[in-house]
């Protein structure tokens, strides 16, 4: 482990910023976000060929086995498209946890579909209780339950579903997302991401497809999300900072481009220094992760993902603000923008609760009563 | 230190030496006792102490090259030397003589200036103060009018410096003087000055906490030798211009701010009547402040100094005095009406200040931390000339 970026990450994140660059922008996300999928499945595909897919998984999974700051350095350079295909939640929750179950022929062959950008999966495990109840069926299982604000539910094929047995176990089951019994409901986000409501009724859950998982892969897979997330978010803030000194040297009022009035100029580098603290706490995290994995980065990984919330919202706002009337339409990227950052603070844990994780683990807080 | 995990086995083992020779090094006489210093301007008893401690091993020039009396350190090696000292509450050094004199000196003196001044400084012979802002000329510093005329084979100078600090400490001043009656840069230029030169008083400033640590210096009819100049008649833009980015950029702050933040914590422990809002708030100034640490390592002192764009000094500059000001303002929530009064014991600058708590006098003198160094309107000015032109 060194200070300086790996030549897989540097050659990652090229490839990454010409994608963007060539092939990404607004109108065609906008059309992507209108059709059915709402996302688009030949862009899937070339993330898989591209090898994306493969960064979080280890080598006898036939992943290339790299650090979580390559994925991270990977999502931040595609921030700036703010893209729907849904590469977050899959490389965190899908890819990345689905390989740190234990190997079986079972798991082994679904991993190899996602792998291959087949196969979509979401994680469903409600946080609030009674949850996803499991009742042992002679070596089998019946699933029952409900659960809201699924990530990547709508899209998924299969579905990684957690469970509690009566004794308190939880359990983790491949279920097909069109098997008998569930149902799934759209809840497509503000930001364009899919999330969908998902119940379960007398699901048939077959020995073979129990996934064993522990809590601590688990929290480690929510983690690797939440350090993904705030990774986007510093995407979207580079590309608010571009785009806005770009619209104040274009645009004109009192005979003259905003560019010259120095209280802009200032208010953009305000906008720059936020986004320095940003990728600095993200240095961080992405550091905190190289021995240990996502599981023992955890309390760095909350506090940049903190870190991006604040600055993200600061940015993003002032971003609508020097860009005037036109920032709050539908039609210009940075709305688009604004509404992703938000979701990035609350869909992998809220960013105040992440706050306080962080602080918990640093030992800020009054001494214990 | 934040990421320590990845140093290189050299780096790893000079900051494993660093830490030991702090521990048989820096003890009780000398480290910055449990109150806060009322401000970043040093106490010079425990300087001129710790000072005889590093000159062994020259730690005190550290990044100086080898040949000029220096340790020759490169700059993570500098900054993992710096860091550990703050982080361990080491006295502050004051950077004039050694950060701002002794580089530029090296990148501007003759080979006799060389020869004599800088290791005057090594051995803490010469202590240097800085005449750079005028009572017109604060952050247009190109506006200086105190002026030196030639006369021979000297210069006379008439005119007045402010906001010097440690002028009532310094043997030397250098100085940023016009030399022609005209507004173009190369009106100027850079001369060394002794301070019991006669012609020249110091008359003390008083900060809102009553405390002296800048000065007013006086000129009347100064004589300097000309071979006292800087870079040659004419220069002293180019002279200035090199040493403010010096001082931007190799201030290491983390460590120190660092240390004043779990200062303030564990006082804040041993009280009972902490309001909650508190620890919420010391939540996110800690991240703040790791933000800044890590920003100061990667902009300022992982890459070689001439790798770096012009604005990073000055995105640094920034970062440590907008979060230590956010310490101070984290401490005045813990403030009681005994601060406004209280006598604790106060160090260096506070000799002779109002009696206050060290944190209500630290909040109150680093209100100047966003105003000295280069107001942060004029770094913010500075970033956007970079940025402008990064975007292009």
């Amino acid at each position: 482990m060194t200070l300086m970026p790996s030549p897989e990450r540097v050659a990652l994140v090229d490839s990454a910023e010409r994608m963007v660059r060539e092939r990404y922008d607004y109108a065609s996300l906008r059309s992507v976000l209108a059709s059915a999928d709402g996302y688009s499945r030949a862009r899937w595909q070339e993330f898989a060929e591209l090898g994306w897919l493969a960064v979080p998984l280890a080598e006898a999974d036939g992943g290339l086995g790299l650090a979580p700051a390559v994925a991270s350095a990977l999502v931040a350079a595609l921030g700036p498209a703010a893209m729907s295909e849904p590469l977050p939640g899959q490389l965190a929750l899908a890819g990345y946890l689905l390989g740190q179950a234990r190997a079986t022929p079972r798991r082994d062959a679904v991993l190899a579909r996602w792998l291959a950008g087949e196969s979509l999966l979401a994680l469903v495990e409600p946080a609030a209780p009674p949850g996803i109840v499991a009742a042992p069926a002679h070596g089998d299982a019946v699933l029952d339950g409900h659960a809201d604000a699924v990530l990547d539910a709508g899209l998924a094929d299969m579905l990684i579903v957690g469970a509690r047995q009566a004794d308190g176990a939880a359990v983790y089951y491949l279920v097909d997302a069109c098997a008998e019994g569930v149902t799934r409901r759209a809840q497509r986000a503000a930001d364009g991401r899919d999330f969908a409501a998902v119940e379960l009724r007398g699901v048939c859950a077959a020995g073979s497809e129990r996934l064993e998982l522990t809590a601590a892969a688990r929290d480690a897979a929510q983690a690797y999300f939440a350090l993904l997330l705030a990774s986007e978010s510093l995407g979207i803030m580079h590309a608010l900072v571009r785009l806005t000194a770009g619209h104040l040297a274009q645009r004109e009022q009192f005979g003259r481009r905003l560019i010259d009035f120095q209280e802009l100029q200032h208010r953009l580098v305000d906008m720059q220094l936020e986004t320095v603290r940003a990728e600095s706490m993200l240095e961080v995290a992405r550091h905190h992760c190289d021995d240990g994995g996502p599981g023992a980065g955890a309390p760095m990984i909350s506090a940049a993902l903190y870190q991006a919330a604040r600055s993200g919202r600061r940015v993003a706002e002032e971003a609508v603000q020097l860009h005037g009337a036109i920032g709050m339409t539908e039609e210009l990227v940075v709305g688009h923008y604004l509404k992703r950052i938000i979701a990035n603070a609350i869909i992998g844990g809220h960013a105040e609760t992440h706050l306080e994780r962080a602080a918990g683990a640093r030992g800020i807080s009054p001494p214990s009563l | 230190m934040l990421f320590e995990a990845a140093l290189d086995a050299a780096d790893r083992a000079f900051l494993a030496e660093v830490r030991a020779f702090l521990d048989s090094e820096l003890d009780a006489s000398i480290v910055e006792p449990e109150d806060a210093l009322r401000s970043q301007v040093c106490d010079h008893p425990r300087q001129e102490a710790w000072i005889e401690r590093l000159r062994p091993r020259r730690w005190h020039v550290g990044f100086w090259p080898v040949e000029h009396g220096g340790a020759g350190l490169g700059q993570i090696q500098n900054y993992l030397l710096l860091y550990e000292q703050g982080r361990r509450g080491a006295p502050l050094l004051s950077p004039l003589s050694i950060t701002y004199v002794g580089p530029v000196v090296m990148q501007f003196g003759t080979p006799a200036q060389q020869q004599t001044l800088l290791p005057a400084i090594v051995d803490g012979h010469d202590h240097w103060c800085q005449g750079f802002s005028e009572p017109g000329s604060g952050s247009d510093l190109g506006s200086v009018s105190t002026f030196a005329e030639r006369r021979g084979d000297r210069y006379v100078i008439n005119g007045s410096k402010i906001w010097t600090t440690d002028a009532h400490h310094a043997n030397k001043i250098f100085c940023l003087l016009r030399t022609r009656r005209e507004q173009s840069k190369d009106a100027l230029s850079f001369l060394l000055i002794d301070m019991d030169a006669p012609g020249v008083t110091v008359r003390p400033i008083r900060l809102m906490t009553g405390d002296h640590e800048f000065n007013q210096v006086f000129f009347d009819d100064v004589e300097v030798p000309a071979e006292n100049l800087l870079g040659g008649e004419g220069g002293g833009w180019a002279v200035a211009k090199y040493l403010l980015e010096m001082e931007r950029g190799a201030f290491v702050f983390g460590g120190r701010l660092r240390r004043r933040f779990e200062l303030l914590l564990a006082g804040a422990r041993e009280r009972e009547d902490v309001p909650r809002a508190f620890w919420e708030e010391a939540a996110r100034v800690d991240i703040e402040l790791m933000a800044y640490e890590a920003t100061e390592f990667r902009l300022g002192h992982l890459r070689a100094r001439d790798a770096q764009t012009a604005a990073e000094p000055n995105v640094i500059k920034i970062g440590w005095t907008e979060t230590m000001q956010r310490i101070d303002e984290l401490a005045l929530m813990l403030a009681r009406t005994e601060w406004l009064y209280a006598d604790e014991p106060t160090l260096g600058a506070g000799k002779g200040g109002l009696p206050m708590s060290s944190w209500l006098a630290g909040y109150f003198n680093n209100r100047a931390a966003t105003i000295y160094g280069g107001s942060n309107e004029i770094q913010r000015e500075l970033i956007f000339r970079g940025l402008r032109r990064e975007l292009a």
